[in-house]
């Protein structure tokens, strides 16, 4: 079967990174795990390099990891968690979808219609929930919290 | 059906990201509270435990996979996204072997160095 011509432009530009449209929630998950990735390669690529200093020897990497404990770098450390975990489970989230779960079974077409994307919800809301807690409780940790 | 294999293989490298990185945050970045749950661990940081991770087989065989399927996720995705921006087929051309030029970059690095430390330890 030929395929019609597309005429549209392929292009979606910065609209779409910056809002959620008609997906609501899932929509800026989608904006968020694009960000979140986009950290968290950032990160892999200097963490890749700064752990390199390892092959200088015991005196550098002291130093380089007492640098670490800067209230910013610590800070950092934990956005780079909370990045991690929430691209994490909404990664999970997105097998899932994609795998076929979680989508409800199709149905007729029936007035009024009820998108996928409702179904979908309840399974967004709890991993967004888990993801919430996780970042919580690194935050005790990271942060230097007192601990018991 | 190129991009199909690529797309396969992002979505078995996230499955394999998430189990491996799960364990080194835990590891690594929440030794506190895993120290809570199993009684002492030792200190990841320290030169001492970092020089007995860095010989020991599985856990340096661990890191390059960890690298190289964390690159590989991470290139593609950003792929994803300037292709969005930039879809003639010559910045196509040029994004992707960007991509892959800087993710082969890393991965060189990161495995070269894991290796001579294993092999020699610090210079």
């Amino acid at each position: 079967m030929t395929q019609p011509e597309n005429t549209q432009r392929r292009t979606v530009g910065i609209y779409r990174w910056l809002a959620g449209g008609r997906r609501g929630f899932e929509g800026y998950l989608y904006v968020l795990h694009r960000i979140s990735g986009t950290a968290l390669l950032l990160f892999l690529a200097m963490h890749v390099f700064f752990t390199a200093a390892r092959l200088l020897g015991q005196e550098t990497w002291e130093r380089l990891m007492a640098a670490t404990q800067s209230p910013v770098l610590i800070f950092l450390e934990y956005l780079v968690y909370c990045a991690f975990v929430f691209h994490a489970l909404n990664g999970v989230r997105l097998i899932l979808v994609e795998l076929g779960f979680a989508v409800g079974k199709p149905d007729h077409p029936a007035y009024p219609y009820r998108g996928s994307i409702h179904r979908q919800r309840p399974l967004a809301i709890v991993l967004m929930v888990i993801t919430g807690l996780l970042i919580a409780l690194g935050g005790f940790e990271l942060l230097r919290f007192p601990h018991g | 059906m190129r991009e199909t294999a690529y797309w396969l293989i992002n979505i078995a490298c996230a499955i394999v990201i998430l189990v491996l990185l799960g364990v080194h945050m835990g590891v690594m970045h929440l030794d506190a509270i895993l120290a809570r749950l199993v009684g002492t661990v030792p200190e990841p940081l320290a030169w001492e435990n970092m020089v007995n991770r860095g010989k020991s087989t599985t856990q340096v065989v661990l890191y390059i996979v960890l690298l190289g399927t964390a690159l590989f996720h991470g290139f593609y995705g950003l792929r994803t996204m300037l292709l969005e921006f930039f879809s003639s087929d010559r910045a196509a051309r040029v994004i992707t072997a960007g991509c892959v030029t800087a993710g082969g970059v890393l991965f060189v690095t990161g495995t070269a160095v894991t290796v001579v430390f294993a092999l020699n330890g610090a210079g």
